[in-house]
C-alpha cells in the first residue's frame, strides 16, 4: 500500500477513497460518500458552479473516466440520457464510493481568484449574491405572489432562496415603490434584502478574527475579493483576565457575566466594523456578511453560550459546529439582516481560529508533510498532510506573553525584542527603539539562546554562579551575574538614570522551560503518533503574532521547534485572520473548514501515559548545534 | 568527626540525584553501626532540604528533583526495615491525604508536593487527579487523615476546594483536620477566603507549612490564632481566587492539558 515516493510514510486511512481530476491530474483521498465537488473544494480544485452545490443550476458536470458514479435524480434532471450514458455527471450529487478518476471540463469563463496573506489564491465564490432583478410586474392573467416572481427569476439565475419573515414583511413596497426594478441580496440561500435598482456593484463582507487579546477585522469587496481596509482592536474583555480562563471563571461568579462578555465582545467588533466602514465610505448596510475565527472560548463567549464545561475536566465544548446566523442575533451592527459565520471547532482548545489556519495554510490538503505550531498561552500543533493529519494543544503558559516572567511583558513600545550576546557587549532592540523596560516572548527566547551559546546556562537550564561566572566568562559578561533575593539572574540592561533594570532570572529560565518543554511535548507526540521523525518534516510553520517575530534559529536553539534546518522554519502570520478572510470568500473554501474536524484527529496529551514522561525530557535545551 | 563526612556524603548523594551513592552510603551507616535514625535525619533529610529550597529558587529544576527523590527513596528503603526492626521507628510527621480537586488533571505539581512532604517524613495517600468532591470527603472520613492537601492549578477549579471545605462543614468534620492548598492561582489570601489552614507557595514552603501546622495541632494551638473557626463559618467574600502579584506557579509546576 504505500507510495513509492514515501514509503515511510503511514498508510493512508482506511476509510478513504482516491479521486484524481484530469487533466490536472491531481489526487486526493476523502471518505467514502464525499462529493466529487467537495473533493475538489477540499483541494482547491475550480468545478464550475453559480448555485453553490445545491444540484440547481446544473453547471458543476464532470466526466467520470474511472471507477464508478452512481446515477442521481439530479443528473436525470439537468443531463440528457446520452450525456449520463458518456459518464457526465454532476458533481455535486455524485458521491466517490471507490477510487474514481474524473475530467473536469475547462471553466468557460475565467474565474477571479483573489490572494490572501498566506500567498494562496482563493477561486472567488462568496456565500453573499447580488442579482439584479427586472420583474414583470403582476397582471390579471400572472398572479404568481410576489415571492414566487423572485424565486421563479433567482433559480432562473441558479439560486435557491428562502425568506424570512423580516424579509417578506418589507418586500411588497420594496418591490412596488421600485417598479419591481430591484437587486434581491441573498446571504447563502436566505434572501436578506431588496435594494432599489442595481446595486451589484456594492457587495462586501467583513472577517474577523477574533482573538482572547487582539481582534482583527478586514473589509473585502465581494465582487473582486479585494481588500479595502484592515483594522484591529484590543478585545474589551481583557479587562476580566488576560487568559481564556480568566474570562470563565469571570462568567462563573458573576450572574450578570456571561451577558456582560458577549456584550464586550460585540462591542469590540462593533468598532472595528465602524473604523472599516468609515475608512473605505462604505454604508454599514451594504455589509452583508461576516465570518469569525477564534477560539472555542471566545466563540461561545461571542454567542453567549455557558462556556464553564470547556474549562473543567473532562473539557466538553457546547458546539464545535460551524455557526450560521443573524448578526443582529448578536448585536452586532453589520446590514441589519446580515449573517454571520463562524468556522467550526477541532475541540475544546483547538478551536476555529486553528482551522482556519489549517485552511490558510492548507496542511491536510497537500501532500508535504508539514507540521504548524501556534505559540500562545496554549500552543496548538498541527501535523500531517493529505494523507493523515492530527493537531492537539499544549498548554503552554503565559511565559510566551511576558506573564510569570520577572520582567516580562506584552510585545509593546519598549519591549526587548532582540537580543544579541557577544564576548564584551549585549546588544539589545526594543520595539519603537526606545530604552528598554522588559522583555517580550520573542526577546525572553533570544535571550536564553544567547546566554545557553554563551554558557551561561547550561543544558539543563542552570544558570552560573557569580563564582563559576568570574571564573568562566569574560569580565564584561562576569559581571552581569547577579543574585536577587537569593535567586540568580543575568543582567540584560542596567537601567541608567530613571529607567530600572531588565533581568533575566533563572526562575525565568524555568518557567520558558515549562512553557516551550509542553509545546514540544505536543509536537513529539504527534511526530510518534505520525511515526515521522524531524527528518521527514518537509516545512515548520509557525502561526500567530508570535510566529512572525520569534527568530526561527532561537526557537529551534531552545528546542521550542524540532531541529530542522532553518530554509524550512517559515513564519506564516495571522493565519487565524487569513482563513477568515478565506471562508469569507469562497464557500468551497468553507466546506473545505467543515471538512477538517472529519480529516484531522485530535489527539488529548492529558489522556496519555507518556506525557509525564515526554516533558519531563522536554524540559532540557537541545546540545547546541556546531 | 567520620560520622560527620559521611553525613554529608549522604546529603550531597541526594542533592545530586545519585541513587547508586545514597543506597550504597545508608548500607555502609548500617555497617558502622549507626543508628539508621540519625543517617536520616542528619544525612539524607538535610539534603532533601536543600534540594527543596534549590528548587524554590529555580536553582534546581524538575528532572533533578525526581532524581534527588528517587536517592532519597533508595536510602529509606534500606534504612526503614532497620528501623522497624529496632526501637528507634521514624516517627511519622503526620498522614496526608492529598488530591488534585474535581475537574483538575494537573499531576506534576502535586506529586512534588507530595514527594517533598514524605522524604521529610510525612505519610502520604495521593488519590491523583480530578478526585470528586464527594468521593474526596468520602476518603478523608474513612482514611481520618492529619491534613487534608489539594491542589488546583486552574482559576476555574480552585473553587472546588471551597467546595470541600464547606462539605466538611456540613458534615461536622472541619474542625477535625488540618486543611491545606496550594496551586497557581491559589494564595494565602484565597486560603483566608475559603478557611483553609495553610498554604504554600512552592513545595518547600508547603513543607514547612506543615511542619508547622502539625506542631500546632500537637500543642493545641492549631485554632487560636489566623484561621480560626470564626472566618471559616462567615461566608467567604468571592467564589474565585483573585490574582495576587505573588501567585508564583513554583509549587504548581507547569500547566498539564
Amino acid at each position: 500500500m504505500s507510495r513509492p515516493d514515501r514509503p515511510d510514510r503511514p498508510h493512508p486511512e482506511p476509510g478513504l477513497r482516491s479521486i484524481t481530476f484530469r487533466p490536472d491530474e491531481c489526487t486526493t483521498r476523502v471518505p467514502a460518500g464525499t462529493t466529487v465537488y467537495e473533493a475538489a473544494a477540499w483541494i482547491g480544485r475550480a468545478i464550475d458552479s453559480t448555485c453553490g452545490a445545491r444540484a440547481t443550476c446544473g453547471k458543476c458536470r464532470v466526466r467520470l473516466r474511472e471507477g464508478e458514479l452512481l446515477v442521481t435524480p439530479a443528473d436525470h434532471e439537468h443531463l440528457n440520457s446520452d450525456e449520463i450514458a458518456a459518464g457526465w455527471r454532476l458533481s455535486c450529487t455524485a458521491e466517490v464510493q471507490h477510487g474514481t478518476i474524473v475530467e473536469v471540463p475547462r471553466l468557460m469563463t475565467a474565474p477571479k481568484t483573489a490572494m490572501t496573506g498566506t500567498g494562496r489564491p482563493v477561486l472567488l465564490d462568496a456565500n453573499v449574491h447580488k442579482v439584479h432583478l427586472r420583474l414583470d410586474q403582476p397582471e390579471l392573467d400572472d398572479q404568481r405572489s410576489d415571492l414566487q416572481r423572485i424565486r421563479d427569476h433567482l433559480r432562473a439565475a441558479g439560486f435557491a432562496c428562502n425568506a424570512g419573515l423580516d424579509v417578506l414583511r418589507l418586500m411588497p413596497a420594496a418591490l412596488r415603490r421600485h417598479q419591481f426594478d430591484v437587486t434581491a441580496v441573498l446571504c447563502g440561500e436566505w434572501l436578506i434584502d431588496l435594494e432599489p435598482g442595481d446595486t451589484t456593484g456594492e457587495c462586501f463582507g467583513v472577517a474577523v478574527d477574533l482573538g482572547t487579546t487582539t481582534i482583527v477585522g478586514t473589509l473585502l469587496d465581494l465582487n473582486d475579493g479585494s481588500s479595502r481596509g484592515a483594522t484591529s482592536a484590543l478585545n474589551a474583555q481583557v479587562v476580566h483576565g488576560s487568559d481564556v480562563l480568566s474570562r470563565i471563571s469571570h462568567t462563573m461568579c458573576h450572574p450578570e457575566g456571561l451577558s456582560e462578555l458577549q456584550a464586550m465582545a460585540a462591542a469590540s467588533i462593533n468598532g472595528i466594523i465602524d473604523t472599516l466602514a468609515q475608512g473605505a465610505g462604505v454604508p454599514r448596510d451594504r455589509i452583508y456578511e461576516m465570518t469569525v475565527a477564534g477560539n472555542a472560548t471566545m466563540i461561545h463567549l461571542l454567542l453567549g453560550i455557558d462556556p464553564e464545561p470547556l474549562s473543567i475536566a473532562p473539557f466538553t465544548p457546547a458546539i464545535t459546529e460551524p455557526v450560521f446566523l443573524p448578526a443582529a442575533d448578536l448585536s452586532l451592527t453589520i446590514h441589519p439582516r446580515g449573517r454571520l459565520y463562524a468556522l467550526p471547532a477541532l475541540g475544546a482548545y483547538v478551536g476555529g481560529d486553528i482551522v482556519a489556519g489549517l485552511l490558510a495554510t492548507s496542511l491536510p490538503r497537500e501532500p508535504r508533510l508539514r507540521l504548524f505550531v501556534d505559540v500562545g498561552t496554549n500552543g496548538e500543533i498541527a501535523l500531517g498532510s493529505d494523507r493523515r493529519a492530527v493537531c492537539t494543544a499544549a498548554p503552554a503558559g503565559p511565559a510566551f506573553e511576558g506573564a510569570e516572567i520577572a520582567c516580562g511583558m506584552r510585545a509593546v513600545t519598549g519591549a526587548i525584542e532582540e537580543v544579541r550576546i557577544t564576548e564584551e557587549s549585549v546588544v539589545l532592540r526594543t520595539i519603537g527603539e526606545r530604552p528598554p523596560v522588559g522583555l517580550c516572548g520573542s526577546g525572553l527566547i533570544d535571550a536564553v539562546c544567547q546566554l545557553l551559546r554563551r554558557g551561561v546556562i547550561d543544558a539543563s537550564g542552570r544558570m552560573l554562579t557569580i563564582e563559576q561566572a568570574r571564573r568562566t566568562l569574560p569580565p564584561s559578561l562576569a559581571e552581569r551575574v547577579v543574585e536577587v533575593d537569593g535567586v540568580r539572574a543575568f543582567v540584560l540592561a542596567a537601567g541608567e538614570r530613571d529607567a530600572k533594570a531588565v533581568i533575566l532570572t533563572q526562575k525565568d529560565v524555568r518557567q520558558l522551560q515549562f512553557a516551550k518543554g509542553a509545546i514540544a511535548t505536543g509536537i513529539q507526540v504527534l511526530m510518534k503518533e505520525m511515526k515521522v521523525s524531524a527528518d521527514d518534516l518537509d516545512e515548520v510553520l509557525l502561526g500567530g503574532a508570535f510566529g512572525t517575530y520569534i527568530h526561527p534559529a532561537a526557537a529551534r536553539a531552545i528546542g521550542l521547534v524540532p531541529a530542522v534546518s532553518l530554509d524550512r522554519v517559515r513564519a506564516v502570520g495571522n493565519t487565524a485572520g487569513e482563513g477568515a478572510k478565506i471562508a469569507l470568500l469562497s464557500t468551497r473554501e468553507r466546506k473545505a473548514a467543515e471538512e477538517m474536524p472529519r480529516r484531522v484527529e485530535y489527539i488529548e496529551l492529558s489522556g496519555r501515559t507518556d506525557f509525564n514522561d515526554l516533558f519531563m525530557a522536554a524540559l532540557a535545551f537541545p546540545p547546541p548545534r556546531c | 568527626m567520620a560520622h560527620d563526612e559521611l553525613f554529608q556524603n549522604m546529603a550531597d548523594s541526594v542533592i545530586s540525584g545519585d541513587a547508586g551513592s545514597a543506597a550504597s552510603l545508608a548500607r555502609r551507616s548500617l555497617d558502622s553501626g549507626i543508628p539508621p535514625l540519625q543517617s536520616i535525619d542528619n544525612g539524607f533529610v538535610r539534603g532533601i532540604r536543600v534540594v527543596g529550597d534549590r528548587f524554590g529558587a529555580g536553582e534546581m529544576f524538575l528532572p533533578e528533583l525526581v532524581m534527588s527523590a528517587e536517592a532519597m527513596k533508595a536510602a529509606l528503603a534500606i534504612l526503614e526495615p532497620e528501623l522497624a526492626k529496632g526501637t528507634g521507628a521514624r516517627e511519622s510527621q503526620g498522614e496526608v491525604l492529598a488530591c488534585t480537586v474535581q475537574g483538575d488533571i494537573h499531576d506534576i505539581g502535586k506529586r512534588i508536593v507530595c514527594t517533598m512532604l514524605s522524604a521529610n517524613g510525612f505519610r502520604i495517600v495521593d488519590l491523583g487527579v480530578n478526585v470528586k468532591v464527594d468521593r474526596f470527603v468520602e476518603e478523608i472520613k474513612q482514611r481520618r487523615p492529619d491534613i487534608v492537601a489539594m491542589s488546583a492549578l486552574l482559576t476555574t477549579t480552585a473553587p472546588n476546594q471551597k467546595k470541600v471545605i464547606s462539605r466538611m462543614i456540613e458534615e461536622g468534620i472541619r474542625d477535625d483536620y488540618i486543611v491545606m492548598i496550594g496551586g497557581a492561582p491559589t494564595s494565602r489570601a484565597w486560603a483566608a477566603q475559603i478557611g483553609a489552614d495553610g498554604h504554600g507557595e512552592n513545595a518547600s514552603e508547603a513543607v514547612r507549612v506543615a511542619i508547622d501546622l502539625m506542631a500546632r495541632k500537637r500543642a493545641g494551638t492549631l485554632r487560636d490564632a489566623g484561621h480560626g473557626k470564626k472566618s471559616r463559618n462567615d461566608t467567604p467574600a468571592g467564589d474565585t481566587p483573585t490574582p495576587s502579584p505573588d501567585d508564583g506557579v513554583a509549587a504548581a509546576g507547569p500547566r498539564q492539558p
